[in-house]
């Protein structure tokens, strides 16, 4: 079962990632922090894809992961997908590394889970 | 002595008491009186005469005297007035073009006195004019250069003067012709009026809108994906009432989501943040990406869509932000998709010109009624006979692919006809120049 580690501070998006990709046959693990998603992977061991909101709370935004992610083996090599609301950030994501950059409110669920099955 | 040497002599006197009269009044000192003898002769008439004249000449000259000290009384009173203007006045000579006036408000606001020899042609670089980012003002563009040119009043409220030594201001310059009676132009002026705490407050503004709505995309989108998976049958089989209902409540979702995403979009315009990732675009490329995704509405219509190349060479690219492209083919090209009837055609010609480009995309649906037309590209207006067909749109479509092309320094023009169809044509710059044209739109 592929593993999709998805980071992300809004209950209710969270429930529904997990909902989905869950029925999609994904195992998905959480984390609502910068630090959560480093205390998740050294316990979990590598994930197959992380899902990557920008806007966070604390001290750590997604760009500030993401950066981390890319600069440390094996996390280097996950695929990251940027999911957020925002819709001015696309460049600066693709450029630091991650595979995709997804508006959410403008896209169907079943798209992004299109892409999750793409980079797994 | 005889007589006649007794009247020679008699003659003399009478005119020798007249001569320091006018030698006086030869170099203006005109004296109040003269006394007129009392013994009357044939001279008597000369001296009342020249004491009427004399009289006359006083009154008029009190008269002049009077007007004057008015005249320079109003002088100074306007002089006052206009240094005392809580606005920076400047009045510059045609066709110098050099500051003959300059009040103490303009003199505040550029942190310094105006040069003479600084002449509107190159008072931008001079005065070190950008626009808000930074971006160099073009002196060709400012208002008082246009007015010099073109002998019209002109007005931005786009300048920032980044004064020595000061914090930048932000300025509405507003520039006047100033005529002689023959029609001809004899001066320009020009009012200055510092914006700063204007355009903060719209800032904040802005922002604050853009903060709400960005807010609100997170409910809206988790509503979506609920929705969605409801619909896909996620959580089992849905009567097809209830699947009628939800239906229902997806399209009321998505309505807001769409006007959600369109003020974004204008308060993006709005914060000048057109231009983040300019890149050469494809513009052909671009059309055929917006065409691709209303493919399904299009074939839904039973549509021909076409584009048209007019021209021998290959389409040059243009200069901008790939995204702002984005949204103004997709607002242009929904358009004429949501307003064609079915088996309907929609031609788009792309003609590269004068380091512009020019797309128009041709529909042969509902048309815009004609006392509707001129309402179109304010934001929020629908026509009557569009909402019929969409009740969905926002109204914000037009009024900002107007906002965007015209902030590129390229145009939106327009054909329609109700039940023949209509015509959008913009003209784009191949090359990002700033534009002038386009009073800044808030929302």
């Amino acid at each position: 079962m592929k593993k999709i580690l998805v980071v992300e501070d809004d209950m209710p998006t969270l429930k529904l990632y997990n909902t989905k990709l869950q029925k999609e046959g994904f195992e998905v693990l959480s984390a609502m922090t910068g630090p959560d998603v480093f205390t998740v992977l050294a316990q979990q061991g590598p994930v197959d894809l992380i899902l990557l909101d920008i806007m966070l709370p604390g001290s750590m935004n997604g760009f500030d992961i993401l950066k981390k992610l890319k600069e440390e083996e094996p996390s280097k090599n996950i695929p990251v997908i940027m999911l957020t609301n925002l819709d001015t950030e696309r460049e600066s994501a693709l450029g630091s590394g991650a595979v995709e950059y997804v508006v959410k409110a403008n896209t169907p669920l079943n798209e992004i889970v299109e892409k999750v099955r793409k980079y797994t | 002595m005889d007589d006649v040497s007794l009247y020679k002599s008699k003659i003399r006197k009478k005119v020798d008491s007249l001569t320091p009269i006018f030698t006086s009044s030869l170099i203006g000192d005109f004296p109040k009186n003269i006394e007129v003898p009392v013994e009357e002769d044939e001279f008597t008439e000369i001296f009342v005469g020249v004491q009427i004249m004399l009289q006359v000449i006083h009154e008029q000259i009190g008269a002049l005297q009077k007007e004057n000290l008015e005249t320079e009384t109003e002088k100074k009173r306007l002089e006052t007035l206009i240094e005392r203007l809580p606005v920076g006045i400047a009045i510059m000579e045609y066709p110098s073009g050099s500051p003959i006036m300059v009040n103490k408000k303009a003199k505040e606001i550029f942190g310094q006195d105006l040069e003479k020899n600084i002449n509107v042609g190159t008072f931008a670089k001079a005065y070190n004019f950008t626009y808000q980012d930074g971006t160099p003002y073009p002196d060709d563009q400012l208002p008082c250069a246009v007015t010099f040119r073109e002998k019209r009043p002109a007005a931005t409220s786009d300048v920032t003067i980044n004064r020595p030594e000061k914090t930048p201001i932000s300025i509405k310059i507003q520039s006047v012709p100033v005529l002689n009676p023959a029609g001809e132009m004899i001066s320009v002026i020009v009012v200055y009026d510092d914006i700063t705490r204007e355009k903060e407050i719209d800032t904040m503004k802005t922002d604050f809108i853009s903060f709400v709505t960005h807010q609100l995309r997170t409910p809206l989108g988790n509503v979506r994906w609920n929705l969605e998976m409801i619909m896909g049958g996620d959580f089992g089989t849905l009567t097809p009432e209830m699947e009628s209902v939800i239906k229902d409540i997806h399209d009321s979702n998505e309505r807001m989501i769409l006007l959600v995403n369109d003020i974004l979009n204008v308060t993006k315009i709005n914060q000048g943040r057109l231009f983040q990732n300019p890149n050469n675009v494809d513009v052909v490329g671009a059309i055929e990406q917006v065409l691709t995704e209303q493919r399904g509405k299009i074939q839904e219509l039973k549509l021909t869509t076409e584009i048209k190349i007019n021209s021998m060479e290959a389409i040059p690219t243009v200069y901008m932000d790939p995204e702002g492209l984005h949204e103004v083919l997709q607002n242009l090209i929904t358009n004429a998709v949501k307003y064609s009837n079915e088996h309907g055609n929609i031609t788009i010609f792309v003609e590269p010109k004068d380091g512009e480009v020019a797309i128009s995309v041709a529909d042969n649906g509902i048309g815009i009624p004609q006392n509707e037309q001129e309402r179109i590209f304010t934001k929020f207006y629908r026509a009557q006979n569009a909402l019929s067909r969409d009740y969905k749109g926002s109204g914000l479509g037009l009024f900002m692919v107007k906002l965007y092309v015209e902030r590129w320094g390229g145009k939106v023009s327009f054909w329609s006809e109700e039940g023949k169809g209509s015509t959008f044509i913009v003209t784009i710059p191949t090359q990002y120049k700033p534009g002038t044209t386009g009073e800044q739109q808030q929302l």
